[in-house]
């Protein structure tokens, strides 16, 4: 713990350096989505946007940007995040109860194996998953592809963030309730879920920010405006629309804008899930 | 009151072996069908020359694993991997365990600043590359201006148009996003120390520096070597961030392997050569994990 007063001020001052640092590039990004393009080419750059413009936000999202327009993209991220975070809450739930409760002996080595696919890059599972879904499933540039490839990309660490928070509900509250009459799901749903509420928003939180941010997997599987994410359709425009400045940074803040306010107003179960993986351990 | 239970409830009442059994199927079965069999069938895949475009294909054995390490430029691509790894990793684990240290005091505003320091995680990957793209920009970027102004650079460099530049600025656009997760769990392995252990440490009369090396740094082990191997794995997967920022280039400077493999399996449709590649990267982690294991158990002394 630092008290001295010199120590003090030398904390202070490093903590406001690091923030700087931190938060920069972020406000660079929306500084320069709220200049014109003229402005842009501006020598030296602008700190601040000297006439701040929303043109390029509705430019970006109204007008082509090839063949599709940015908020078909936000449409598709949206939904695709809010169905995927509905199955790996719904999935994660049931599982992380079953084997944190229940006595069940394959408990651990499913446990053990949901650990392990985490050390597996996406890469591995991505080209069979093509060859499945293209050759044999016909599923190619439709969101139900990426719902399915994410659940199962994110199912392991729901599992895992709600195993370890019905870890610590107390089980005479189960077994008061079953005492009273209900039945082992009665039990679940009455008594148990509400309990877990903060998990649940912590892997719903975390599921969402992954789903949304996502880039490899929807740019395979994703080809036309029925499927883009907003990732993939931000990066269609840095090959085609170098010149428009302007809407290429405005896109960016949209695609920033959603994940970064989500997290600061749900930083408590944001925090609470990057961190079951590591003190758990 | 309840009427007669079905034999089926009844069942589920009972034997907790089967509830469970049951709760777990669906996680399980999509467990199975997404990650053990395309492993599986990836690596199958890998022992066989496949061109998606065309139909069939021919059995090569254990043929594309030797190509890869016949071939120069894949061989360099794992020594870049290697290279961006270590590099962002080192930025990551010092300043993230120095920042995470300091956060571990009061300071005023605090909450805050733990709020701000969220903002590099949430940013997508692709929009950190486009932030990094607008900064180093050759001819309207802000480093150009600002090294410029202060006489250090006499004239706007491309920095991203310069191989022996490119993969160090994308190792500092990672390390921008992901120091902040490093500082958010050593930082909670920081409050997990009970206060006792730094009472006795001064009741013995143990000045700060002590304090640190004997009580701090051992109780915060665990969670730096979990961060440690997190990061590692993230790393050596790499992908988004250089493909928005340099594609692979200039001149192969930044094509990691990971870039191969997406290159040779989706650009030119080699199916089987992308597979093998695929394929000794994930040796590649699992072979880290197991010796950041044997040095975990071996130093981690309670």
């Amino acid at each position: 713990m630092v008290t001295r007063r010199s120590n003090r001020v030398f904390l202070y001052l490093f903590v406001l350096a690091v923030l700087l640092v931190t938060f920069f590039p972020f406000y660079w990004i929306i500084n320069m989505s709220l200049q014109s393009n003229i402005e842009l080419y501006d020598i030296p750059p602008h700190l601040f946007p000297p006439h701040p413009t929303i043109e390029n936000f509705r430019s970006v999202l109204f007008e082509e940007q090839g063949l599709m327009k940015f908020y078909q993209a936000v449409f598709n991220t949206l939904i695709v995040a809010v169905v995927t975070m509905t199955v790996c809450v719904a999935l994660g739930s049931i599982t992380g109860y079953a084997l944190a409760r229940l006595d069940w002996k394959w408990g651990m080595a499913f446990l053990f194996v949901l650990i392990g696919t985490q050390m597996v890059p996406p890469l591995v599972d991505l080209i069979p998953l093509y060859i499945i879904f293209s050759r044999w499933l016909k599923l190619v540039d439709t969101k139900l592809a990426l719902v399915i490839g994410y659940t199962g990309w994110l199912l392991p660490i729901s599992v895992w963030i709600l195993y370890g928070y019905f870890q610590t509900i107390p089980r005479d509250l189960e077994s008061a309730a079953r005492i009273d009459g209900c039945t082992r799901l009665q039990a679940l749903g009455r008594v148990v879920m509400p309990l877990s509420a903060p998990g649940i928003a912590a892997t719903a939180i975390y599921v969402f920010i992954s789903s949304t941010n996502e880039f490899l997997f929807a740019m395979i599987f994703s080809s036309t405006a029925r499927s883009k994410t907003i990732p993939v359709a931000l990066t269609d425009m840095i090959g085609k629309y170098q010149i428009r400045y302007g809407d290429m940074t405005a896109g960016a803040v949209i695609a920033a804008i959603l994940p970064v306010v989500l997290a600061l107003i749900f930083q408590k179960y944001l925090v609470q899930s990057l961190t079951a993986g590591g003190i758990k351990g | 009151m309840r009427g007669p239970r079905m034999s089926i409830g009844s069942r589920l009442e009972h034997n907790e072996g089967l509830f469970a059994f049951l709760l777990v199927l669906p996680a399980l079965l999509i467990v199975i069908a997404l990650y053990a069999y395309p492993l599986v069938f990836s690596l199958v895949v890998s022992f066989f020359r496949s061109d998606i475009r065309y139909p069939g294909v021919e059995f090569r054995g254990l043929k594309n694993y030797i190509d890869i390490f016949r071939d120069p430029d894949l061989v360099a691509s794992f020594g870049r991997t290697i290279y961006f790894t270590v590099a962002s990793l080192a930025i990551e684990m010092v300043v993230g365990v120095v920042v995470a240290v300091a956060f571990n005091s009061r300071f005023i505003g605090r909450p805050v600043a733990r709020s701000i320091i969220l903002i590099p995680w949430a940013v997508p990957p692709v929009v950190n590359g486009i932030i990094w793209n607008w900064i180093v920009h050759p001819k309207i970027g802000i480093l150009n201006y600002l090294l410029t102004s202060v006489g250090i650079l006499s004239r706007y460099k491309p920095w991203l148009a310069d191989p022996s530049w490119a993969l160090n600025i994308i190792v500092v656009a990672d390390a921008w996003k992901w120091t902040p997760l490093v500082v958010l769990l050593v930082l909670a392995g920081l409050q997990a120390i009970p206060e006792e252990l730094y009472e006795a440490a001064r009741m013995d009369g143990a000045g700060a520096t002590k304090v640190f090396f004997r009580v701090t740094l051992p109780c915060v082990m665990w969670p730096i070597l979990v961060t440690l191997i997190l990061r590692t794995v993230e790393a050596v997967r790499v992908f988004d961030i250089i493909f928005v920022m340099t594609r692979g280039g200039p001149a192969n400077a930044t094509k990691v392997t990971t870039f191969y493999v997406w290159e040779i399996a989706f650009k030119y449709h080699q199916l089987g050569m992308g597979s093998a590649l695929a394929y000794t990267v994930t040796i590649l982690i699992i072979a880290l994990a197991v010796v950041y294991y044997r040095v975990m158990n071996r130093r981690v002394e309670f």
